[in-house]
């Protein structure tokens, strides 16, 4: 399995290829080893933080919320499916969790503000 | 009833730049109200929820709502004072070199403050379809970008199912994301200029991991539609003309502009504050005042920054100068700083000799390595600094202990 990605660690953008042999990482086309953890990490088992606004009772604003480490990409299609579908009404503070441990991932859906926020 | 009030220093906005500087007129010692329009603290942090935010300020990565609840957090410790939903109507500058605002609010009424400086914290606006001249009808259903982002991650309201972003500016890719992931598709992202306009982070994180084309050299030629938007037209650009042999047709219902931002001016000009052509914010010295002595601009409002802990720091910088200008320690800036090439602007543009400054700019052109030269008035090299890969999106910053000459700033590529 051959990757092409871009490194996000610095401005400089390198430009990555990886390939995954049997186990075996090999990056190339990065200037420093952040790319190759980065590029190892994104090749074996990306992940990304996930944000989204949560839909709150009518004439509420939504919620902030993210999770608290990133997130298995391929799990975030059910998780904003589950999150998009709740209507929240109860009060809740800045680091409150909304969801633990989605599904086993040991990751929890935290407030990043409190709700309801008068805007 | 007409409230009439007497503070040290107003800071215009509650948003980053004006929550920093106020902790800092607050804690050297100045009576400080802060005001804002909102009903809330964190200005444009608030609609950001995504996260990226604080890494230098905080030595954490927040989402923006959070950046804002630290950075509220700190002013309130300072015990600064807060008038939100309050719009400022005015500016007067008084004989004796102080200032009078007309505050209007909905709870409070109006409210006449007096005060002895002015730090102007308001953040910019989004240039919008129409500073682009794009033909077509005006249906509904274009927006700038920050609109919809609010729209979308405060009131809930997704605005379309197809769209597509003129501009890649990180709004415009930030919302390419947060729409994939409301559901939206996204179908294209259009940028006139050959390379994109946004953080290459951006472009990577919200663009390649939901398959979405970035089409650069592209010139929006015209939007469809007559109640509501049907589609869009784009050419590629060919000796810097729209080829229209080779027009791309999008069906979509929802346009964002994500086509750059402008420092917001509106309160200040008619007190006679001067203008920087290159970033349309006030031409202000090393204190960050401007040449109306007592009013001061930081962050969005002065040059528009690409990170939010580049705007508390020198919101912060502007809140202790505020102070010593106050108690009468401010040094007086008589020198110039200019820039020469492969550079927009520098600020500040004028400052005092003997003291540690933070210069700012913004490069032209992109490269892998750079150097920055900064040479006194006889053309005398006094410091040079190597940066690895510079482009536009990116505002450059160091820090140089200034001597008494004026001094011209100079950016050149290193080839290989």
């Amino acid at each position: 399995m051959k990757k092409s990605l871009i490194c996000i660690n610095c401005p400089r953008g390198c430009h990555l290829e990886v390939a995954v042999n049997n186990g075996e990482v090999q990056v190339s086309g990065n200037q420093c080893p952040r790319g190759i953890t980065y590029a190892a990490q994104e090749a074996t088992d990306p992940r990304r933080m996930v944000t989204a606004a949560v839909p709150a009772q009518p004439g509420m604003p939504c919620a902030a919320v993210r999770t608290s480490a990133p997130l298995p990409v391929a799990m975030i299609p059910e998780l904003l499916n589950a999150l998009y579908r709740m209507q929240l009404s109860a009060p809740a503070k800045r680091g409150d969790v909304l969801l633990a441990n989605w599904k086993d991932s040991g990751i929890d859906v935290i407030f990043s503000a409190d709700f309801p926020q008068e805007y | 009833m007409i409230q009439r009030i007497q503070r040290d220093v107003a800071v215009i906005g509650a948003g980053a730049a004006g929550l920093f500087a106020a902790k800092e007129t607050m804690q050297g010692g100045c009576s400080t109200i802060v005001i804002d329009r909102e009903r809330r603290a964190g200005g444009i942090l608030n609609q950001c929820i995504h996260n990226g935010f604080g890494l230098h300020c905080f030595k954490k990565e927040l989402t923006g709502p959070e950046f804002a609840a630290e950075a509220e957090a700190l002013a309130v410790a300072a015990n600064a004072e807060f008038r939100y939903g309050t719009t400022v109507r005015s500016i007067d500058r008084n004989e004796d070199g102080t200032f009078t605002l007309e505050l209007l609010s909905r709870k409070e009424g109006v409210t006449i403050l007096t005060v002895k400086a002015v730090i102007m914290a308001v953040g910019c606006r989004e240039r919008s379809r129409g500073n682009l001249a794009i033909p077509g009808r005006r249906p509904a259903g274009v927006w700038t970008a920050g609109t919809a982002q609010k729209l979308l991650n405060v009131e809930g309201v997704i605005p379309g199912k197809s769209a597509v972003i003129v501009g890649s500016g990180d709004i415009g890719l930030i919302m390419a994301r947060r729409m994939s992931w409301c559901g939206v598709k996204v179908q294209a992202v259009i940028e006139i200029l050959p390379r994109p306009s946004g953080l290459i982070r951006n472009i990577a994180q919200c663009l390649e991991d939901f398959n979405i084309p970035l089409l650069l050299s592209h010139q929006v030629v015209n939007i469809h539609g007559t109640e509501h938007v049907a589609g869009l037209d784009a050419a590629p650009l060919v000796d810097g003309k729209p080829d229209m042999e080779q027009l791309k047709h999008f069906d979509c219902d929802t346009i964002l502009f994500s086509v750059g931002l402008v420092p917001s001016n509106e309160l200040i000009l008619p007190l006679g504050v001067e203008l920087d052509p290159a970033t349309g914010g006030a031409k202000v010295d090393s204190n960050g005042e401007t040449n109306i002595p007592g009013i001061f601009v930081a962050g969005n409002a002065l040059h528009v920054h690409d990170l939010v802990d580049f705007v508390a720091e020198e919101a912060e910088e502007t809140g202790r100068s505020v102070v010593r200008k106050l108690k009468g320690e401010a040094p007086v800036p008589e020198f110039a700083a200019m820039v020469k090439d492969n550079l927009r602007y520098v600020a500040p543009l004028k400052f005092a000799a003997g003291e540690k400054i933070h210069f700012r700019f913004r490069p032209t052109i992109t490269c892998e390595k750079a150097i920055l030269t900064a040479c006194d008035a006889a053309g005398n090299e006094l410091k040079r600094w190597t940066r690895m890969f510079v482009c536009p999106a990116e505002m450059i910053q160091i820090e140089l202990d200034a001597a008494a000459s004026d001094i011209t700033f100079n950016l050149e590529e290193v080839k290989k």
